[in-house]
């Protein structure tokens, strides 16, 4: 009995299989199978290439492509959504061989996904102007992003980017909406990233998603294009004039580390440096840990701006340590006494001049008005729009639940968990569903006059809202462009840091101190000027060796800047620069004064440059002039070069072309 | 008040709005504008705290937010705001919407609906 129902369960579960692997049995609402769309695309795909057809055919045929390949990638969605969710259903009645088939399956309508949405984005680009009231309401799962200004744009969401950053600024060619302004595909990206990236689904962006949309559609519709060209224009241009970037993490990013299973002191700096609160680097064979008081007090409190208020003059103190490295493969085991060459304490004299300094923030104060331009503009349009219509406001707040359930069905929870895809690509694939909905919803519902506006606004939008848009993102650009610049000569005034760095030589050499007071001023940019003057004492002289207490004196003044980008890094992204110094120095070390075949006033001049080759690696060449060393009364040139690798960067770049 | 998303709250006639904003490896970069007018944040408030907006708009209405904020290029990567809103009515300290450095967008909407 047992054994028939198995054998029924598994007939009926391969007649499931079949019917749901068989590429024809997908037949579409208007009765047009896959297969035959797969087919009226292809002879479309050819109309495109031949060089015989008219431009206008051409023009044409490409927004028919359009839709037609809008329509196949969301019957691809659909059939993979339905595989995956009849997979989940059945496991358990799934043999490893029918798992096989749907995974197989599954692997090539995405697979054909991908070159459709490849396809489209490439038609898309060329000369074409589409339709403008195209009717096509096709969800679309494309990842149709052409980047065309990557390479100089704004760590800022600058001017009329609504707020989205840097790395929001491509040109992301909607498959339903291939004209839609790039304002709005860009804020779509910004949502789907809140989606993919915050799991943010509270419709934060719905209404710049619907100011972008309505002013777009009612300056189209009344021919005034060239107030939307002004805006897109103007953005442009801000893009490729901005080269201030900030790629990847930043130098004091805190890593993680393995968990040390350590005893007492070892544990506890195990701990500090796994939550920050002290940094670890490691450079050849030494180790470097490093802290400020500051980095404590975030462990109960977070790093918290109102933590900073209360505790940011701790960062005054630093304390840093060099230890010998015994284990390579855990280098905190070497933080010991035995292994400790130096440590040292600095004490920050000037002021705070970070930007999260009260001074910064006196900066942003006299900027954040115009910064808030946008946002005025943005939310005087909607409450003039909407809390003057009742009708108007509850159609709003039914096309913003659509949005936000649309966001919830399981098609979109599939791209925020596939992980086969890049964030990149599921952002692409939301946004591209967020635009459609908007065409759809909003768009074409105020051309077809189901979602009414009424003249008294379409009028205030050309008159009002869209000049006042201009001025707005004129104004953040300039507030974005001071608060940079009075950043700057913040970061330019001097800093006196008085220095104590205690020594301790290999075995024999006795220990010294040196106390410095250091002077750092950068003098224009890329230039900076680095002085220090400091004495040193002996903490147990040797009358043998004719030492005294004070061991030397020294003053050293060194130029150093960057010369740019290096030419060698193949990522465009790597923004590595090529570095360089002039360092002089002048040190008088007294017990040399009572040796013959030894010099007590020693001079050295130093050039040096470091080119980076690729990612995480370099190639630091060095001149060394010196009128004698410390032991040998000898006039010395030295050059040196090599290659270093840096594996922090490295592995930086790695992640960094991941994303890519 | 009461949460639907966190950024669309329900709130009554009346009743005072008000917005924090807790900066992370970062400075008190914000600002804050409610229907066209930018909303003046409380000197010295730590978290950062904005004055209280009053509900005005009749039933089935809604007064517009947008908060945006700025990420200097020397901010860490993972710095972060996190919104925080109260209603003088009760319902409690809601937690709005965050906003990374690395997001796309630097900006977010506030519905309060009536």
């Amino acid at each position: 009995m047992l054994s028939t129902h198995k054998r029924l369960l598994k007939t009926l579960v391969g007649i499931c299989i079949v019917a749901l692997l068989s590429p024809v049995a997908a037949l579409a609402q208007d009765g047009i199978t896959t297969q035959k769309l797969r087919e009226q695309i292809a002879l479309m795909e050819k109309v495109d290439k031949d060089p015989g057809t008219l431009e206008e055919t051409r023009d044409l045929n490409r927004n028919l492509l359009a839709t037609k390949r809008a329509e196949l990638a969301e019957r691809l969605t659909k059939e993979i959504d339905g595989l995956q969710k009849y997979s989940q259903t059945m496991e358990s009645s799934l043999s490893e061989s029918d798992k096989q088939k749907i995974a197989t399956r599954i692997s090539s309508l995405r697979q054909e996904r991908e070159e459709l949405q490849h396809s489209g984005s490439t038609t898309s680009t060329g000369p074409v102007q589409p339709s403008k009231n195209s009717n096509s309401t096709a969800i679309v799962t494309s990842d149709a992003v052409v980047n065309t200004s990557t390479q100089n744009v704004s760590n800022h969401p600058a001017g009329a980017n609504a707020g989205a950053s840097a790395s929001a600024q491509q040109v992301f060619v909607s498959t339903c909406f291939p004209d839609a302004p790039n304002n709005l595909t860009n804020t779509a990206r910004g949502a789907a990233d809140l989606f993919i990236n915050n799991n943010d689904n509270s419709g934060s962006e719905f209404g710049d998603l619907t100011f972008y949309a309505v002013i777009h559609t009612v300056a189209s519709d009344a021919g005034r294009q060239d107030l939307l060209q002004a805006i897109e224009v103007k953005q442009l241009q801000e893009q490729t004039r901005r080269t201030d970037k900030q790629i990847g993490a930043g130098a004091n990013a805190a890593g993680s580390t393995s968990a040390i299973e350590k005893p007492n002191f070892a544990e506890i700096l195990g701990f500090s440096v796994e939550h920050g609160a002290i940094q670890q680097a490691v450079s050849g064979t030494t180790l470097n840990l490093s802290t400020t008081p500051y980095l404590f007090t975030t462990l109960a409190n977070g790093d918290t701006q109102s933590n900073y208020k209360k505790y940011g003059y701790l960062t005054r103190l630093g304390a840093s340590a060099n230890f010998n490295i015994e284990e390579e493969d855990n280098p905190l085991l070497s933080a010991r006494r035995q292994q400790l060459t130096d440590w040292s304490l600095r004490l920050r004299l000037s002021k705070d001049r970070s930007t999260r300094s009260d001074d910064a923030e006196e900066i942003w104060d006299s900027v954040k008005d115009d910064f808030a331009q946008q946002s005025v503009v943005i939310t005087t349009f909607l409450r003039d729009t909407f809390t003057r219509d009742l009708e108007l406001e509850t159609q709003r707040r039914d096309i913003e639940l659509r949005l936000r359930k649309m966001l919830e069905e399981p098609s979109s929870k599939a791209i925020h968990d596939d992980t086969s895809l890049t964030p990149n690509q599921k952002i692409s694939q939301i946004a591209e569903k967020i635009v459609c909905h908007v065409k759809t919803d909003l768009v074409d519902a105020i051309r077809n006059g189901s979602f009414k506006l009424s003249q008294e606004n379409k009028d205030r939008i050309i008159s009002q809202t869209l000049p006042d848009f201009a001025a707005a993102n004129a104004a953040k650009e300039r507030a974005l462009k001071l608060f940079d610049e009075r950043i700057e000569a913040l970061s330019l005034k001097p800093i006196f840091t008085l220095a104590y760095n205690n020594t301790r030589p290999p075995a024999g050499a006795p220990n010294y101190s040196e106390v410095k007071v250091l002077y750092q001023k950068k003098t224009f940019d890329p230039i900076s000027l680095v002085a220090n003057a400091g004495i040193s004492f002996y903490h147990k002289e040797n009358p043998v060796l004719r030492q005294k207490t004070v061991r030397d004196f020294s003053v050293s003044l060194s130029l150093e800047g960057t010369a740019g980008r290096s030419p060698f890094m193949a990522e465009a992204k790597d923004e590595s620069q090529i570095t360089y110094s002039f360092t002089g120095r002048y040190e008088r070390f007294f017990e040399n004064q009572y040796f013959a075949g030894r010099k007590a006033d020693i001079g050295v001049a130093q050039f040096k440059f470091e080119i980076p080759m690729a990612a995480g690696m370099s190639f630091p060449f060095s001149v060394t002039y010196a009128t004698s060393s410390e032991l040998i009364k000898e006039k010395k040139v030295r050059a040196n070069f090599g290659f270093t690798f840096d594996t922090d960067k490295l592995l930086k770049a790695l992640a960094l072309s991941r994303l890519h | 008040m009461q949460q639907i998303t966190r950024s669309i709250y329900l709130v009554a006639a009346g009743e005072q709005v008000t917005l924090e904003i807790e900066a992370h490896k970062v400075g008190n970069f914000t600002t804050f504008v409610v229907d066209g007018q930018q909303i003046a944040s409380v000197p010295g408030s730590n978290p950062q705290q904005f004055q209280p907006f009053t509900v005005t708009v009749g039933p089935g209405l809604t007064h517009f937010g947008r908060v945006d904020v700025l990420f200097p290029a020397t901010t860490p990567d993972d710095a972060h705001y996190q919104l925080f809103l109260t209603g003088s009515a009760g319902g409690g300290r809601f937690t709005g919407s965050d906003i990374k450095k690395t997001n796309l967008s630097h900006a977010r909407g506030l519905e309060f609906r009536r």
